[in-house]
This record gives C-alpha cells, structure tokens and sequence, in this order.
C-alpha cells in the first residue's frame, strides 16, 4: 500500500514527466523560463490550482455526471485559478505582473485537464493529492532546469545574482523565444540519450 | 438519454447550474475577503512610484476643476496613448513642487504604465515604470535607470525623438519609442491646460 | 492602417506560436502531416474568431455592467466550450462535409490555450470589436502558417540521417527554434 502510494507520487517525477515526456502544457513552461524565480513562481501557482482541483473533483467524483464532466472539470480549474489570481493580486503583486497572462492561462493547461480526466476523477482523495504533488514536481523540475540555462547563459545570473563581471554579454538568444526551443530541445535529446544508456524506453512521438 | 431526452436535459441543465452556482459563491466570498489587500497594494505600487519621481513630496493630490471632478481622467491623448490621472505633489507646507502625470503607452507587448514628474520650469523630473509586460531581457530594461535617467531635467519642449534626443534601450527601439513618444504626447495635451491649471495656484 | 498593423503583427511579428508560446499543444502534437494541420488551422480560425466576438460581448454587456470583472477566466473558458459544443453540435446536422474534416480537432480546441490567450488579450489590449476581430484573425492566420511551416519540415525531416536521441521530439523543438529566429527577424514590421 505504502509503496503504491510512492509510485503515484514518484511516477510524476521521471517517468512521466509532463513536460519532458508527455510534452503537455508547454506554452507556460517555455513562456517564463526566462528566469529561475518565475519558474519557481510559475509552479507553485501550479501546484496550487492542480492539487486543490485533483483534491475537490476526487471528493466529489460519485456526484459528477459522465455527460457532463467535461464543463464541471473546467469550472473547477477555473474556479481555482480565479482564487489564485486574487491571492496573488493581494499578496505577491510583483510575481502576479511578472507570470502575466500565463496565471489565466493555467485553465486550459494540458496537464491538469489531462489528470483529472484520468486519474482524480476515479481515485480516492489521498492517492490524487499526491498525484497532483508529483505532477507539479515533474512540472517544476523541468521548468527549473530549461530556466536555468536560460538565466546563466540568456542574463549571465542565476536568481537574479550577476555570475560574471559588468564587461559580460550575455547571449540574448536564449531568454528570447528561439532560445526558449532551443534549450528544450537539446535537454529532451539529452534526456532521451541518458535513458538509453540506462536501456529505459523512452515514450517520444 | 433513451428515456425522457427533456426531463434528462433538464437534470443536467440543474446540476451544471448547481456547479456553476457554487463556484461563484466561492469567488465572490474570495474576492470580497481579498479585495481590500489588492486595493492596498495599487494603491501602494502608485504611491510608490510617484514618491520614486518626487522623494521629498509629503502629499500627492489629484488635480480638480470647480466642481470637484478630476479634471483629467483617462484622457486618450492620441492612439495608444492615454492619461490616466495628474495629480499635484505637495511638500510639508503644501507648497507646489511639480505635476505628477499618470500615463500608459502601447509598447510592444501590451500597455506600458508610467509616472512621471513636470516640474513648474517646464523640465520633467523624472520617469518610473509602474507596469509593462514587454520582452524580457529586452524591451523588459525600460525600467532601467540607465534608460529612464535621460529624461531627467530634460525640457518638455525638446523633440523627444528617438535616435535623436533619446537614447533608445539596445534592440528595442519599439519599446523606447513607445514610452517616448507616451511622454511627449501626454506632456503637449497637458501644456495646453497647463496655463488653466497654475491659475488656479 | 491600425487594422493592417494589428493583422502584420499577429501574423508575422507577434506570431502567436514562435513569439508568444500560445497554441503549442496542436503545434507539436498535430504537424505530422499536412491534411490536418490544415484542418487544424481552419478549425482555430473558426472557433478562434468566433469565440473572441463573444466573449467581447460577454465582457462589456454582461460582465461589466454587474461589476463582476473577477469573473473574467471563469467566463471565458465557460463561453469557449460551450461555443465549441454548439459549433460541433450545429457542424454533424447541418454541414455533416466540413464537420468530416474538422470535427475531430474540435474537442481539443477547448484547451487550445491560444484561443483563451487572444480573449484575454482583446479585453487586456483595451481593443474595439473590429480590432478584435482583427487581432482574433490574424492571429489564427499566424497560427495556421505556423503549423503549415512546420508540417513541411516535418515531412522532410522524416527520411534524414539524425543521431538517434534526437529523433522525434527534440529536433522538432529545435527547427523550432531556427523558425523562430527567422521571424525574429520580421520584427518592427507593422509598427
């Protein structure tokens, strides 16, 4: 049981990594990977909204009509996300501004549509709020490492803290768009290349 | 469905609106309990810029006319270009030291809003991003003191041309052209009031 | 002229997919071959264009008036799929040819984040519904091309020599990524 409970969680994490494996929601992950601390701003907003909608939509799952589903879902998420964005508004204004239009966005993510679909809809609470833990592991991990070399190589800091001396260029490629592909491309090739060293299959489309 | 299709759509019509209706309670609790904060800190992020433009100011009040009514609010001085507000910055023994005007400006990735300061010599004082959703890395830098400096002390009559008088941010000539040309717009609209507004003095 | 620079920069400058990252779930998922990322286009543009006139309407006549702004994702994203409902619904009886092609990208629309993001920017962008209208076209115009361009060099890349991890997703992202520096070059077109 207990080791059923880690699977759920780690699963999220490596396996499939929604972003890296399954390659869902991607317009916020390469959106604001321009620095480490939106990412790190980007996930918690996520992991707010899927573990809260993973946790109510697992509560009330027997009360949900198959034909309507669908809807519920999206009034849900979206219910959550409203919330989000006036937490943010009334406490952190700067990173509300900085993630922009991606916090509304977090409604038609991919991702969280996807696990509700098939997984909160039909498991008990515990195991979909550690579903939603995992996911947004996953989530962060891979938005970490793509806004890490951004940041190092886009603005020459990391967290915002200069890493070389003022007669440094950064290459601006990477915090614009061409960058943005760019580096999750060549991570993605680099995560297949591990994989197949350790003779894992590798799920890519 | 086979049975009875209207009394089924019926049902399902009840239960979405039952949803729906819920979740709006939720919000409307949320946004009645968060509200005050987020007014708080609008109003804080305003206040803060415009004592960014004028330190030493003690009060800063909106300008009026007779009746008690802004006298600019929201003025689309051309397209793209909007005043938001003009307020008076007052210090200690409520003695004029300048104008504050709030603007916004089309930039490249949405709506650039800024203060700045005109000072009665006709110079603006200074220049202070409140909010802008430009590219980062790029058009992002107009904050920048090494951008915004420029417009210190600089004559409100001058051309405000960039590539000219105004040094643009590298690789963004949009967005400096924006905030630019945001200024001078708004400072032209503003100086032909601008006789009305230090009668009242 | 602000209509012709609206539609420039959706289509070109702005591009919705190389320099906003919004719409990149079909844009990845759906370029395989041309028949449907045309199919996909057309859909977009439809659902896209469509969704933006209403949800204007929804904004300035209904939302505004009961000042209840707050409620604008929730509403958006309610009008978006019971618009793609009514479109799929009214597309099986009536036009049963075009609903052939474009039916089966319909349900995925919904969670199109492109179609949300341009709702959200016509009220952002303070436009007009002609403007809106505009932007919504353009922008879906932007998206197709995209996915057209994209198609093509998938097509081509299919029968070349790669190293083995780089096949599929990532050399995708990659010729992404030099699709994108070419329309960073258009930059500054259209104001």
């Amino acid at each position: 049981m207990k080791n059923n409970l880690l699977k759920i969680f780690t699963k999220g994490l490596f396996i499939e990594n929604p972003v890296f494996i399954l390659m869902l929601g991607l317009c916020s992950v390469l959106a604001v990977s321009v620095s480490v601390i939106n990412a790190l701003g980007m996930t918690l907003a996520f992991t707010f909204v899927i573990v809260l909608s993973e946790l109510t939509i697992s509560l009330i799952r027997n009360w949900i009509p198959k034909t309507l589903r669908i809807p519920i879902f999206i009034v849900i998420i979206a219910s959550f996300v409203t919330i989000l964005q006036f937490l943010l508004q009334a406490y952190l204004p700067a990173l509300n501004k900085s993630l922009g239009i991606f916090i509304p966005l977090i409604v038609v993510n991919c991702i969280i549509i996807g696990r509700i679909e098939s997984f909160a809809s039909k498991r008990p609470v515990v195991e979909s709020i550690l579903d939603g833990l995992g996911i947004s592991l996953g989530y962060g991990i891979a938005i970490v490492l793509i806004a890490v070399v951004r940041e190092i190589l886009g603005s020459g800091s990391i967290l915002g803290i200069q890493l070389f001396g003022s007669s440094f260029q950064p290459a601006l490629m990477f915090i614009l768009p061409p960058g943005a592909f760019l580096v999750i491309g060549i991570e993605i090739g680099a995560l297949n290349a591990f994989m197949k060293k350790y003779n894992k299959k590798v799920c890519s489309r | 469905m086979k049975t009875n299709p209207t009394k089924q759509i019926v049902k399902l019509g009840i239960i979405l609106s039952i949803y729906c209706i819920v979740a709006a309670l939720a919000l409307s609790v949320t946004y009645s309990v968060t509200l005050p904060k987020i007014q708080e800190q609008q109003r804080l992020s305003t206040e803060r810029s415009m004592k960014s433009v004028y330190p030493n100011a003690s009060s800063f009040s909106v300008v009026t006319n007779e009746n008690n009514d802004e006298l600019f609010c929201s003025i689309e001085v051309e397209s793209g270009v909007l005043i938001d507000s003009l307020y008076m910055a007052n210090d200690s023994n409520s003695s004029l030291i300048g104008f504050v005007v709030k603007a916004s400006s089309q930039g490249y990735g949405g709506l650039i809003m800024f203060v700045y300061g005109i000072n009665p010599d006709k110079t603006i004082e200074a220049v202070s991003i409140i909010e802008q959703t430009e590219t980062p890395g790029l058009g992002a830098n107009v904050y920048k003191s090494s951008f915004l400096d420029q417009f210190s002390k600089k004559n409100v009559t001058d051309s405000f041309i960039v590539k000219q008088d105004v040094t643009p941010i590298t690789a963004s000539t949009i967005t400096s052209k924006a905030l630019t040309n945001g200024i001078k717009k708004s400072v032209d609209f503003l100086l032909e009031h601008h006789q009305e507004m230090t009668d009242e003095k | 002229m602000n209509l012709i620079n609206i539609l420039i920069q959706t289509i070109f400058s702005q591009n919705f997919i190389f320099m906003r990252f919004l719409g990149l779930c079909p844009f990845f998922g759906l370029t395989n071959d041309m028949e449907s990322s045309i199919g996909m286009g057309g859909a977009v543009t439809f659902v896209t264009v469509m969704a933006s006139v209403v949800s204007y309407l929804v904004y300035y006549l209904i939302l505004i008036p009961l000042g209840v702004e707050y409620l604008q994702t929730i509403s958006f994203i309610v009008t978006i799929a019971v618009f793609v409902q009514l479109v799929e619904i009214y597309l099986k009886k009536m036009i049963p040819n075009l609903y052939k092609v474009m039916g089966i990208y319909l349900p995925l629309i919904t969670t199109n984040c492109m179609i949300m993001g341009v709702t959200l920017l016509n009220i952002q962008n303070g436009y007009t519904l002609l403007e809106t209208v505009f932007f919504a076209f353009g922008s879906s115009i932007g998206f197709t091309l995209a996915m057209i361009l994209m198609t093509s060099i998938r097509i081509r890349l299919r029968d070349s020599k790669l190293p083995e991890f780089f096949k599929g997703a990532p050399i995708v992202f990659i010729a992404a990524s030099f699709i994108a520096i070419a329309f960073m070059g258009l930059q500054g077109l259209g104001g």
